[in-house]
């Protein structure tokens, strides 16, 4: 790795750091796992774009990781969550929480519950703005296809949202 | 935007101010990335090696796999360089076809043919086992594919393979002047090539010949010890197998190896990966190539190949990697046995290497 490699790397990174860390914690929820995820996206990017000029194909390549490495700690984790939520769902504390707070951990949760694609597809498209084809680029997938994820997360959202806050 | 796509996007920007930036991390980053650098370098040769399919031709030997179908691709030794090995990459594309049958020394044969994803393959098999090769370049690049090997307990040379439509007549002018006509059978009509397959002497030397309709050469091939393929023979795969690797579960069988060749310096190499990391990451490779100045000096362990103590390389390697290697004296001499692990100790990749070292069986030639 030469000296100009590891400067047009660190550019990278300050660039992109902030928003891939953001990102991979809206996919998965969990900051020490974000760090991770981002981390890794980082690394299997690192000596590929060290000489590129191309600053958008970085951007493109690094969601498309993000959300890869995140789909498959997502897999990986999943039997664990399935244990915690039971041992959650076990617990008799109540915790009194404000509207607002109680608003976002309604949508936390049925956030939780959604395919580890449906839920890409709802940050891909109402975090990060981008459209269904760039949203389908990341997803690598169809245009339909992420038409079809946002409808069904939605379509969940409401009735679990709706079930919780009712 | 619906109501509920604005509370989303509304929730997603609150959240995303809840997660911490990053600090420190790039340095962490940047190690961890030289690191895994390194890893890749070490893994380079345990790489699949990619060949293009337009090359290919899956040389397998003849060997004790009963089954229709890709037998395991072990390249035989009297393959030309130009084909090469697919390793075990060959998916049959569409249903395998019996294109001729016969008898050999009492015992039946069968020539299959199949398309894949290599092109068109042709197997010959026996109840003993088959062999064939994919990836023959007829009637495209030339008129004649052959597939050359022989089996154990049948003492014969095996030919056999395809010729364009425009070969008229097959024959084999062995090197002590007999000349013999090798039957061609037509072959369906998808394939657009024909076929043939013949039982030659044991050891012959000689050339194939196919001729078209005016007895004019089309392309001829050298049989035998005295081809130019033989003179410049390549190291052979080792012919040792595990029957241990990390990360299977009891009684989970071994994979097949992933085979590649590199040219350089003619080393073949079979490599498996390890369940639960991703291929760059680590593995197990089993190589052979010539060394001369053989293993240097390692610490002894028990495990043997052909009666060689192995010498286990646990210093000064690539990270993550420890190492047994074999001097077993030949052309081909050095033999050695990788495994990358990360994630574990030193100890403990030195107990797994020296594990799946003392697996090691032989398996038939």
């Amino acid at each position: 790795v030469t000296k100009r490699g590891e400067q047009r790397f660190a550019e990278l990174y300050l660039q992109h750091a902030s928003e891939a860390i953001r990102l991979a914690f809206l996919l998965t929820g969990d900051q020490h796992a974000a760090e991770d995820i981002a981390q890794d996206a980082f690394i299997s990017l690192f000596g590929r774009f060290q000489e590129r000029k191309s600053p958008d194909a970085f951007e493109a390549y690094l969601r498309r990781t993000i959300v890869n490495v995140s789909r498959d700690r997502f897999r990986k984790l999943r039997s664990e969550r399935r244990y915690m939520a039971r041992q959650a769902n076990s617990s008799s504390f109540q915790v009194a929480v404000a509207p607002q707070i109680e608003e976002r951990e309604v949508i936390r949760k049925a956030l939780q519950t959604l395919p580890h694609r449906q839920r890409a597809a709802l940050v891909l498209r109402f975090y990060l703005d981008l459209s269904e084809q760039q949203t389908a680029d990341v997803l690598q997938c169809s245009v339909p296809a992420v038409k079809s994820l946002v409808t069904r997360a939605t379509g969940a959202l409401r009735k679990r949202m709706g079930g919780e806050t009712s | 935007l619906t109501e509920l796509e604005q509370r989303l996007s509304s929730f997603f920007h609150e959240e995303a101010e809840r997660a911490s930036l990053p600090g420190a991390m790039y340095h962490r980053v940047l190690r961890r990335a030289k690191i895994r650098r390194g890893v890749t370098a070490a893994m380079a040769g345990l790489a699949v090696i990619a060949v293009s399919m337009a090359t290919v031709m899956a040389a397998r030997a003849f060997q004790s796999s009963s089954p229709i179908g890709p037998a395991n691709p072990v390249p035989s030794p009297t393959s030309s360089s130009t084909h090469r090995d697919t390793g075990d990459g060959v998916h049959v594309t569409r249903p395998k076809v019996k294109v001729a049958e016969g008898t050999v020394a009492g015992k039946s044969w069968a020539l299959i043919a199949y398309e894949s994803n290599a092109g068109l393959c042709v197997d010959l098999q026996m109840s003993s086992g088959s062999g064939g090769g994919c990836g023959l370049d007829v009637p495209d690049k030339g008129d004649l594919g052959l597939n050359l090997g022989s089996q154990v307990g049948l003492p014969k040379t095996i030919i056999h393979g395809i010729v364009s439509r425009r070969v008229s007549t097959l024959q084999v002018r062995l090197d002590d002047g007999e000349t013999r006509n090798v039957e061609i059978v037509e072959g369906p009509e998808r394939f657009e090539v024909d076929f043939f397959a013949a039982f030659l002497p044991r050891n012959v030397t000689g050339v194939l010949e196919a001729k078209d309709h005016e007895d004019a050469v089309l392309q001829k091939e050298r049989l035998g010890a005295d081809s130019p393929d033989s003179r410049n023979r390549r190291c052979d795969f080792v012919r040792v197998r595990p029957t241990y690797l990390p990360g299977l579960k009891p009684g989970e069988p071994i994979p097949a190896p992933t085979k590649s060749y590199d040219e350089v310096i003619d080393r073949p190499q079979l490599s498996w990966e390890i369940p639960g990391f991703a291929p760059e990451e680590a593995g197990v490779g089993l190589t052979r190539y010539p060394l001369p100045g053989g293993t240097g000096e390692g610490r002894a362990v028990d495990a043997e190949i052909s009666g060689v103590g192995g010498q286990l390389h646990a210093q000064d390697e690539s990270p993550n990697t420890v190492g047994i290697s074999w001097d077993l004296g030949e052309r081909c001499n050095f033999v050695e046995l990788t495994l990358v692990l990360p994630g574990v100790t030193q100890v403990e990749r030195v107990q797994e290497v020296t594990k799946i070292a003392e697996s090691l069986q032989e398996t038939d030639p």
